[in-house]
């Protein structure tokens, strides 16, 4: 099976049962090679500067450089590089890491901006993940204060985007693109931190908020509260009144149960 | 400076047990009789690199494979390194001789 993320939350129990096996783009000498070798067996006569140009336009896409190939070349068995000039670089898509590699070696922020421009990633979580990982890129304090403000500044506009102003993702872009180059020269490889923390967090953290929300359920409906005034207003009193007293009427008033009280005793920050 | 590995077979100093154990997850292969390290899996190839990198407190880039002729080469001097997505992993290419080489070409495509 083949799946542009493996990730995603409907592959994940399949995902269990997987060898992952990761394919990277095919490199330009391979797909010229490969054009080469079609070219020989179906004796079109190719210049190997037009083959070089297909295969730089295919962006590592072995079917889009097959079907360039066969567009120029099937009519006379003939490819000049002329010929190719009317080819187009194909539009193609970045993952996270992908991206975040390519942000943070950035040598200027012309190559940040256009490499962003051509990303199709989750504007969310690539703010994220850029502040969660820059005290990595900036280890001199100077900088990544610098960086930051580049990166709160590109929060704020992400806020003013919001789902409908979208004439402002270029000031989004410019600001980001504005931190990854404030000191180029001093990039040296690390280990990305992915996903987010925050996302992390709320991933380790679902099982401790599903059962609060349970028990603010349960809550809300005896005393006729929403489940924020339950969480806010009458979990910490029954919190204290529980700790003191775990066999509390409370307990079978508010039809808890034995892991929902053990919960509740335990329960340290919510 | 850069360190240039081969992912077949490449030697690294005596890392903590924590380190080791990271790098197998990672994808590395040991032969103890060797001491050499080898790659096994390739989905994590980048943090394989900046791991290595970090214990050799070096930059570390890998030799290429020629499907052609079978030798290992760098990546350095390669025409199209600037838009190259895997530039310095360590997989399988073509050398630039290969590459323009039409008899070498010609011997190659026998083989099939």
């Amino acid at each position: 099976m083949a799946a542009n993320d493996p990730d995603i939350e409907k592959l994940r129990p399949l995902k269990k049962e997987c060898l992952l096996i990761r394919f990277q783009q095919v490199r330009i000498p391979l797909i010229i090679a490969l054009l080469q070798k079609i070219c020989l067996l179906e004796h079109v006569t190719a210049e190997f500067e037009a083959l070089e140009r297909i295969a730089q336009n295919s962006k590592g896409d072995v079917r889009s450089a097959i079907n360039d190939l066969q567009s120029l070349g099937e009519e006379n068995h003939h490819l000049s590089l002329q010929d190719t000039m009317m080819l187009t670089s194909r539009n193609k898509d970045t993952s996270l890491d992908e991206t975040l590699r390519r942000y943070f070696s950035a040598q200027s922020i012309a190559e940040t901006s256009a490499m962003l421009a051509f990303s199709n990633i989750d504007y969310d979580d690539f703010l994220l993940s850029v502040s969660d990982n820059l005290p990595k890129r900036y280890p001199d304090l100077t900088a990544l204060a610098k960086a930051y403000n580049y990166v709160s500044k590109a929060d704020l506009f992400r806020g003013r985007i919001g789902t409908e102003n979208w004439h402002l993702l270029k000031y989004f872009y410019n600001d980001l693109a504005h931190a990854s180059a404030v000191n180029p020269h001093s990039y040296k490889s690390f280990t990305f931190v992915t996903p987010p923390i925050r996302i992390i967090t709320l991933f380790w953290t679902k099982g401790k908020r599903t059962m609060l929300d349970a028990i603010c359920g349960k809550i809300g409906a005896q005393c006729h509260v929403s489940h924020k005034t339950a969480k806010h207003d009458f979990v910490p009193y029954i919190r204290a009144m529980l700790q003191k007293k775990p066999k509390s009427p409370l307990v079978s008033w508010f039809k808890f149960t034995p892991e929902e009280v053990d919960f509740l005793i335990k329960m340290g920050r919510y | 400076m850069t360190i240039v590995l081969n992912g077949k077979g490449f030697k690294l100093p005596r890392v903590e047990k924590e380190k080791f154990v990271n790098l197998i997850h990672l994808g590395l292969d040991y032969d103890r009789n060797a001491g050499l390290f080898s790659i096994k899996s390739y989905n994590n190839i980048e943090k394989v690199i900046d791991t290595i990198s970090d214990i050799l407190k070096d930059d570390v880039v890998f030799l290429q494979s020629c499907i052609r002729c079978g030798k290992d080469f760098s990546c350095r001097g390669c025409n199209y390194l600037e838009l190259c997505t895997t530039k310095n992993l360590p997989f399988s290419c073509v050398c630039s001789q290969c590459l323009k080489d039409r008899k070498n070409f010609e011997t190659y495509l026998t083989q099939f």
